[in-house]
């Protein structure tokens, strides 16, 4: 098996699905814990929006899609505030701007259909060494924050007024927290693809959620679950011939599936002995 | 020992243009024990973020360990259960050890991760409320009691002078009640904690506490002796209006009986 890793491009690709499969869980379960899971789905709209205008102004699409989902953050930090009862109310706002934008910028540059399909569905068998390094930065970045921050994130998470009162930045705190999340959308389109990025960041922590274990274990398992994901899909994917980023997710959700069903199990056989 | 820990003087503040305290003065002493009541919406929990800073008044002064608000920075002297507290969301995948120890934030800094020290403050806290053998258990399988410790030692991780608590008896069960009342008590008695409890329940917040204050209309009327407050049915109407004269009624005679055993 090991004789695919002859080929560059092999490599590549495992070494950007890594990072990537580390970095989706672990902003994952900060978003899915504040009850803002559809934030990945409305930053990867407006990403394909910064694609197209990356595409039309002759720069590198990953860094339109960052610079627009940047923006597209600092507007939906601001109207979580403006609406605070329905901050889904904001992410909504966010997740149609971008897409009506991403309308507009494909049908005025229709000629680059094709190359666009690299990034709504992903295509990481053909990530060069500038994606690679793009994605390699950004993922520093992101678990270098988190690592530092954990703290924080993890009170702001849980309880935004009993932070503050304890002396956390919590408008700082989630303000980072939104720009992580876009540098792991700008990070993952081009190899999971738009439509299934927010799948990665969200499926991993739904099956380590299950296993109602501490917080940092939950973060750990999260990661480990995204990584096992990455791993079996891609070689299922080499092997059998089949699109990398839907196998990859498809694979998380086999995983999900194995631990709700394991659950499932364990509660009957827990009945049956009582 | 009677230093004043809170002082407010001439204190107004409201919601937009309507204003839900007025000109409200009040002492809080090194060691008190102070009951707050009032009826729904007579702004107890409004003071109470006021004097924590959350929000600004219009008008008025507070100073905290004879130090103005404004530029206190010792808030770690503060412990605050916050009254929606127990609706926190249970199913977070967090350890009761994790929780507690997140409110060290201050003392440990940022950055940092915490040392011996915190974490034996973090045990300490919840020897204190009896949850040691829980500190490994997530917070969703604990009871609602348990819940409302686990806040409690939350709070008391950081060794506090004052603890402010608003109404921390909502869903607990009445065993559980009496178990946070005496826990208060000692802390108030044992460990010289400065209490300011908001309660719903009169007649036995005014059986626990050493003083007595009542929100109402915009107003605040102070009784040093709870029991002047429920032995003169004029009080009762000042603060709870006529409405409330059967239900004072019953706890009056509840208070009676109490010190009658006495």
């Amino acid at each position: 098996m090991l004789e695919i890793f002859q080929y560059g491009f092999i490599r590549h690709a495992f070494m950007g699905g890594l990072i990537i499969g580390l970095i989706c869980p672990l902003i994952g379960l900060f978003i899915v814990l504040k009850r803002l899971s559809m934030i990945g789905d409305a930053l990867s709209h407006v990403s394909l929006a910064g694609v197209a205008a990356g595409m039309i102004l002759g720069i590198y699409p990953v860094y339109g899609a960052l610079i627009l989902m940047l923006l597209a953050g600092l507007i939906i930090e601001r109207l979580r505030t403006t609406y605070q009862q329905y901050a889904e109310l904001a992410i909504a706002v966010v997740l149609s701007s971008g897409m009506s934008l991403a309308v507009i910028l494909l049908s005025a540059g229709r000629s680059f259909n094709t190359s666009l399909f690299t990034y709504l569905f992903g295509s990481i068998l053909t990530v060069s060494k500038h994606d690679l390094f793009t994605i390699g930065i950004l993922g520093v970045i992101i678990i270098a924050t988190v690592v530092f921050l954990r703290k924080e994130l993890f009170f702001v998470t849980f309880e935004e007024e009993a932070a503050r009162l304890a002396g956390v930045p919590v408008t700082l705190i989630n303000l980072i927290l939104i720009l992580l999340t876009a540098c792991t959308i700008a990070a993952a389109i081009r190899i999971v693809g738009m439509l299934l990025t927010s799948s990665l960041m969200v499926i991993p922590v739904a099956t380590s959620l299950q296993l109602k274990r501490g917080f940092y274990h939950t973060l750990i398992l999260a990661v480990l679950f995204s990584l096992l994901a990455v791993i079996g899909g891609l070689i299922l994917a080499i092997y059998l011939n089949l699109a990398p980023g839907g196998t990859i997710v498809f694979f998380s959700v086999l995983i999900l599936l194995f631990i709700l069903l394991r659950q499932v199990i364990q509660v009957k056989l827990l009945g049956r002995s009582q | 020992m009677n230093a004043p820990i809170i002082e407010v003087q001439n204190l107004s503040f409201g919601y937009g243009a309507r204003p839900i305290l007025k000109d409200i003065n009040l002492k809080v002493n090194a060691g008190d024990f102070l009951g707050l009541i009032g009826p729904n919406g007579s702004a107890k929990t409004t003071f109470l973020k006021l004097i924590l800073g959350i929000l600004k008044p219009w008008q008025g002064q507070i100073r905290l360990f004879g130090q103005d608000i404004t530029v206190f920075k010792r808030w770690d002297k503060i412990g605050y259960l916050a009254q929606k507290a127990a609706s926190v969301n249970i199913g977070f995948p967090a350890t009761v050890e994790e929780i507690v120890a997140a409110n060290l934030y201050r003392q440990v800094g940022p950055f940092r991760a915490p040392k011996k020290t915190h974490r034996a403050k973090v045990q300490s806290a919840l020897e204190t409320v009896g949850l040691i053998n829980k500190r490994k258990c997530l917070i969703g399988n604990l009871s609602g009691g348990e819940v409302q410790k686990v806040f409690i030692a939350r709070a008391l991780v950081n060794e506090p002078s004052l603890f402010l608590l608003d109404e921390p008896t909502v869903g607990v069960d009445l065993k559980g009640q009496e178990g946070l009342y005496e826990l208060l008590d000692r802390l108030n008695k044992q460990w010289h904690i400065t209490v300011i409890l908001i309660s719903h329940d009169v007649g036995v917040v005014t059986a626990r506490v050493k003083r007595l204050a009542c929100l109402n209309d915009t107003q605040i009327f102070v009784f040093d002796q709870p029991f002047d407050f429920l032995s003169s049915p004029d009080n009762l109407t000042k603060v709870y209006g006529q409405g409330m004269q059967t239900l004072i009624h019953c706890h009056q005679v509840n208070c009676k009986g109490r010190s009658f055993n006495a």
